[in-house]
């Protein structure tokens, strides 16, 4: 599974840099809490970090299932060029067997508990999460582990792996979205760990060693690394312990070095076309914005609520509803470690791009000429909160968010977040606009019909 | 599984309006449901396409507010509407934090009883959906299920999708929509839920008075879906690779027996990770990276069905193995037969899990006839069907002839595509 927008839908958490985390007490344990504007409900957990440098996260929520996730700060962007295509790689490795259930024999145990498995790889991370009924949380604990530690990775299994994962590829670029997901990544982060397709190229994939394989685990599946995120109703102190207990290795070797430092051209304005054998034009304007880190990226999320999320959204109502130029737009801001990326995606059957272009460049403008008032500042603080509250709903949901967060920066922005979203006005938005959303620095991209391209 | 039940209460409306409350103390959500007879099973020749052009045009307006207004009011109570239909329900759906409750039921019965379908918004909508239609087969997973639908339902209702038919929408307009609304949205033809933290007393006194002009027309029948066909469509596009659907009769959903059987039995055959086909296909050959099986039940015919993309090069070897696997499956062993039933539990808890689902759920299986606990008991005969009762139930549908929907790259040529 590859994560490009980790928070498509604007409301969730994206994925940024974490502290070092040598640091921080050990045993600590902590209880947070928040107002959440109206309801003033708060969202408590426990944490501690283990001798062996893991971090392990709990929350409870009354659930008959329990989701185990553990999340590691590895991702493609970590890989060398000539390796591209690494961590996704081993992410699929882990489920061809392990020292102990060869084989698809983890996979058989976890669903014969009623649970499921899967995996994800993004720029910065790669997490594992297993999802099964309360009673078997101990039996999934140790399977994750397992999963992490103790692959297998045989010769055979590489080779054959590499043909799902370049068919995996070619599915990749035969849809539509996907091929302009990929382009438009490569496009604003040309010449950056980022610009490369976390799927990897054939030709990468295909001289992909065992070798190197577990020189890669061997650097970053280290405790230090890793964070384990529980969400369920369950005895913290035994999951600490076995937790612990499970995580218990010395440091192996070094410690991989977070201070990631990456430069990024801001682009000039620039466009990309591709031709398909499709119906329908797919396209894209984007933005290179700040990454997770900062403040600001509070901002941006609620600007682009404003813009481009729910019907009554600017741009929906504009394009869509009242001059019907496009069939769908909408936006995403997805951050990273590094940079972050605000998206305008549209899509529309007969028309013309410049009139779309034109169109979307009138509204950005128009935030700054007619900013947001209260009331559209309030429709968009209380759709991003009401979408907060449905993914902190599910055991997944919170493992997710909670692990995700602490795995590159902190947990205490799941927190503050809606408090500083209460904050927000009309002249934030108008300012990050300006600084951000800027035309001379948009780069588009179309996916068409061929006979467009 | 039971906590969620336990906490469920039916009910009726004044006027025989069937609601099912659904409590959950902790929660902040409030969603309410409404599942009604609707899709491509109820709609004439000549209107192939009215119920998604219906539902599309539901939240473009009301007596009282114009399509702006209803998306700006749903949106400042930080709420979702989700309002669609598929080949024999359609939903309305309105989920938002829980001390919105009231509000939320005000919009969702204006939305319900008053929409006001200007000629402009459901023009706008048609010329939608039209141009939906043309790019349907843009993915070509998707691509292969309309060709394999077809292959399947032959030129029935199924076989079209839910956005409808060209020529019908093209005809279609206002008025139409208006008398199909006043058709379908009537007491007998749907049910409510109502799921997440609420105080039942006052949701009942609004809804009854909120849902008071809905009309009582008579009941509508839905037309028959005909019996299965084994054919094979296929077509071609400029891609990669090869996408395959192949599939075989299915029990309906109202066969509870041997609904649960195929659920198990689709299960051991392409349901996660550790199915056979997902063994053979992926993990053993290398086939392919997107490979499984469905098993759809609807009220009449059904079908199961085994899918796989990959190199073009390889469509005889996995339409093989397909046929293989689909064989096997008769000597499926106990031990997997039974890990697969905790599988199904597990995949249900999840689902049960979201109060939005949750509610959509209970008044799905409420209106198709099933019951609204129909999960509680439906876990219960799948923990009690033996294998061979199972496998009676696959060779009576499994012996007959597949069907098969092919999308091919350009210049590949194959037995099975001429």
């Amino acid at each position: 599974m590859v994560i490009l927008s980790p928070d498509a839908g604007g409301s969730s958490a994206g994925i940024f840099f974490h502290k070092s985390m040598m640091g921080e007490r050990m045993e600590q344990k902590r209880h947070l809490s928040a107002s959440l504007g109206e309801t003033g409900e708060i969202f408590p957990y426990s944490k501690r970090v283990f001798s062996s440098g893991i971090r392990v996260l709990y929350r409870y929520l009354s659930s008959p299932l329990v989701c185990l996730s553990l999340w590691v700060r590895a991702g493609s962007s970590d890989e060398m060029p000539e390796k591209n295509g690494l961590a996704h790689f081993f992410e699929h490795m882990v489920f061809k067997g392990t020292k102990h259930n060869p084989g698809v024999q983890l996979i058989r145990r976890v669903q014969a508990m009623g649970g499921n498995i899967n995996a994800g790889t993004s720029l910065d991370t790669t997490d594992f999460y297993i999802l099964v009924p309360r009673e078997f949380w101990k039996e999934a604990l140790e399977l994750l582990t397992e999963l992490v530690k103790d692959p297998l990775l045989s010769h055979k299994d590489i080779e054959s792996e590499k043909s799902v994962v370049i068919q995996e590829i070619h599915m990749e670029e035969d849809e539509p979205e996907e091929r302009l997901a990929r382009l438009l990544y490569q496009q604003v982060f040309k010449n950056t760990s980022y610009g490369r397709p976390i799927l990897g190229e054939p030709k990468t994939v295909g001289s992909l060693s065992r070798e190197d394989i577990l020189t890669y685990k061997e650097e970053y599946f280290q405790p230090s690394n890793i964070v384990l995120s529980v969400a369920g109703d369950l005895e913290e102190n035994v999951l600490f312990s076995c937790a612990e207990e499970m995580f218990d290795s010395p440091y192996l070797s070094k410690i991989p070095e977070f201070t990631r430092s990456v430069t990024f051209l801001e682009p000039g304005n620039c466009k990309v076309e591709v031709g398909m054998d499709i119906e329908r034009t797919y396209g894209a304007f984007s933005f290179l914005c700040p990454g997770f880190r900062q403040d600001m990226s509070y901002t941006i999320r609620l600007l682009s609520t404003v813009l481009g999320q729910g019907i009554a959204s600017r741009l929906n109502m504009q394009l869509r509803e009242k001059a019907e130029i496009v069939d769908t737009i909408y936006t995403t801001y997805s951050s990273y470690q590094a940079a972050g990326l605000f998206v305008i995606w549209v899509t529309f059957l007969e028309g013309e791009r410049e009139r779309v272009e034109e169109a979307v460049q009138t509204e950005l403008l128009r935030i700054v000429s007619q900013p947001p008032d209260e009331k559209e500042c309030k429709r968009s603080r209380n759709l991003l909160k009401g979408s907060f509250f449905q993914t902190m709903e599910t055991v997944q949901g919170n493992a997710d968010m909670f692990g995700r967060y602490d795995a590159i920066d902190t947990v205490d922005r799941i927190c503050r977040f809606p408090v500083v979203l209460n904050s927000l006005r009309g002249e934030d938005l108008v300012e990050m606009t300006e600084r951000y959303l800027s035309w001379d620095h948009a780069v588009s991209v179309w996916v068409g019909p061929e006979r467009h391209a | 599984m039971k906590q969620f039940f336990e906490t469920t209460v039916p009910d009726f409306l004044q006027g025989g309006l069937r609601v099912i409350y659904t409590h959950r103390l902790q929660s902040r959500l409030f969603c309410i449901s409404m599942c009604l007879g609707m899709g491509n099973l109820y709609e004439k020749e000549g209107e192939r396409g009215i119920s998604a052009l219906t539902q599309e045009s539901l939240i473009k307006g009301t007596q009282f507010s114009t399509a702006e207004e209803v998306s700006y009011r749903t949106e400042t109570l930080g709420a979702t509407i989700d309002v669609s239909s598929n080949f024999f329900t359609g939903k309305v759906r309105i989920c938002g934090p829980a001390e919105n409750f009231r509000s939320i039921i005000e919009l969702f019965c204006e939305i319900v009883t008053l929409p006001s379908f200007p000629h402009q918004e459901v023009n706008r909508e048609k010329r939608y959906l039209l141009r939906l239609l043309s790019s349907l087969d843009d993915d070509p997973f998707r691509a292969a299920v309309i060709r394999f639908k077809q292959a399947f339902f032959g030129d029935s209702a199924l076989a079209y999708p839910i956005e409808g038919r060209k020529e019908d929408l093209e005809l279609l307009n206002e008025h139409t929509v208006r008398t199909f609304h006043h058709k379908v949205y009537s007491r007998n033809n749907c049910v409510l839920a109502v799921a997440g933290r609420f105080d039942q007393k006052e949701v009942q006194d609004l809804l009854n008075s909120g849902l008071a002009s809905l009309p009582q027309n008579e009941a509508i029948q839905s037309f028959p879906i005909p019996q299965a066909r084994a054919e094979i469509v296929a077509e071609r596009r400029a891609i990669h690779d090869c996408w395959l659907i192949m599939g075989t009769p299915a029990p309906s959903m109202q066969d509870k027996d041997g609904r649960a059987a195929f659920d198990i039995l689709n299960n051991v055959l392409g349901g996660g990770m550790y199915s056979r086909l997902f063994i053979r296909v992926r993990e053993e050959l290398g086939l392919s990276y997107q490979v499984g099986s469905m098993y759809v039940p609807f009220p009449g015919t059904s079908f199961l069905a085994a899918f796989a993309g990959f190199s073009p090069l390889n469509l005889g070897k996995v339409v093989e193995v397909f046929n293989r696997e689909f064989k096997n499956i008769a000597e499926v062993e106990r031990d997997e037969f039974e890990e697969v039933k905790n599988y199904i539990s597990g995949t249900m808890l999840q689902v049960i899990e979201k109060t939005d689902s949750f509610a959509s759920l209970l008044a799905f299986c409420e209106h198709t006839g099933l019951g609204w606990d129909f999960f509680a008991s439906y876990r219960e005969i799948i923990k009690n069907i033996r294998v061979s009762e199972a496998l009676e139930w696959w060779d009576h549908y499994s012996t007959m002839q597949k069907a098969m929907g092919v999308i091919a790259p350009v210049h590949f040529s194959h037995p099975l595509l001429e």
